[in-house]
């Protein structure tokens, strides 16, 4: 049981170890949906979905550095 | 043939257009299994050190009867998963599996980028397998064990290779069920396993000399590059360049991270002399 335990903790760690950093993502995943509906325009498209990801690491590395 | 009939029955086409999809996007397609592969590679090579570690403690200290036994049990358990886990994730629709793999792998990779760039800028100490060794070794020693069976020896390798083989389970089938790519992908998985087993069987150590974290980084810029390529793509975003944007996507993740590991540093190195003055 404590194995099944263990690995379900184990489980759920593989996506989630910084909640802050983890429901960020999520979030812009959620929002980042309305994107080709937004902008037709697929490299402006693209570029929007990385650049939300990009800017989510940045901040997070910037806020974790600083604690 | 193998191939041809699992690439069918992963990604939900016809013969006849899986035949019309090679002969347009051929290069597309080798350029992404060549990543699929690469990305499965260094993922699984990274999980396949951290168990071996203790599966080789285990040995050490308890024996290898148990630590063999213990590992062919999770190895047995990890076979049922993937027998489990890969046919039913050919009954979800491409667009949902694409935007619930993007998803996981975004956030797989991002952690394993986010902690690599903190671990080479010096907030967060490097992994030390000689240590994690050292460690699982006293921790060992220290229980008794005179039953027939060396439950504790059995339990902590099924445990390591378990923990580990969820991870690498987790990898293949992300990268290979939603991209035509779970033949590279296990491929990628299976060539680590073995070439980190014959290493540690050859070396008889832990693989402390392995650069655990540049390849962690190297793993979470491609997980994420592929999460993206993924989560888009079942967004109905169409990507310029096609299947290559993913080399775009890793280039620019890549730069971003290191982006703010120099960003770390030089705020560390302003913190210490703010210190020292």
């Amino acid at each position: 049981m404590q194995i099944i335990k263990t690995i379900a903790r184990e489980a759920i760690g593989l996506f989630v170890v910084d909640a802050r950093f983890t429901l960020t993502l999520v979030a812009w995943c959620a929002i980042a949906a309305a994107i080709p509906a937004l902008l037709p325009n697929p490299i402006g498209g693209a570029l929007v979905l990385f650049g939300g990801f990009a800017a989510i690491l940045i901040e997070n590395l910037r806020h974790a550095a600083a604690r | 043939m193998h191939v041809w009939m699992r690439t069918i029955y992963f990604s939900h086409v016809s013969p006849a257009q899986y035949l019309r999809r090679n002969a347009v996007g051929e290069a597309g397609m080798d350029m992404h299994s060549g990543a699929t592969l690469i990305a499965s590679f260094l993922a699984s090579s990274v999980e396949c050190v951290e168990a071996v570690t203790i599966v080789l403690a285990v040995g050490f200290v308890r024996g290898w009867q148990p630590a063999l036994v213990g590992s062919a049990a999770a190895l047995a358990v990890l076979g049922v998963l993937v027998a489990v886990v890969g046919p039913s994730l050919s009954l979800i629709p491409m667009a949902c599996l694409q935007i619930a793999i993007g998803i996981l792998l975004v956030l797989f990779g991002m952690r394993w980028l986010q902690k690599a760039v903190l671990r080479a800028a010096g907030v967060v100490p490097l992994r030390d397998e000689a240590a994690a060794f050292s460690h699982e070794t006293r921790d060992l020693r220290s229980r008794d064990g005179a039953a027939r069976w060396d439950m504790i020896g059995l339990v902590a390798s099924f445990k390591a290779v378990m923990l580990e083989g969820v991870e690498v389970v987790f990898i293949v089938a992300a990268l290979g069920a939603v991209g035509d790519a779970l033949i590279p992908a296990s491929l990628g998985a299976v060539a680590a396993a073995v070439l980190v087993g014959l290493i540690a069987l050859m070396l008889h150590r832990p693989l402390a000399r392995v650069p655990e974290n540049h390849l962690k980084f190297a793993v979470g810029v491609m997980l994420s590059a592929f999460g993206t390529y993924w989560l888009g793509e079942g967004y109905g975003l169409s990507w310029p360049a096609g299947d290559f944007a993913i080399l775009g996507l890793t280039a620019g993740f890549g730069v971003v991270a290191l982006v703010g590991l120099q960003m770390i540093r030089q705020r560390r190195r302003g913190a210490a002399t703010v210190v020292l003055n």
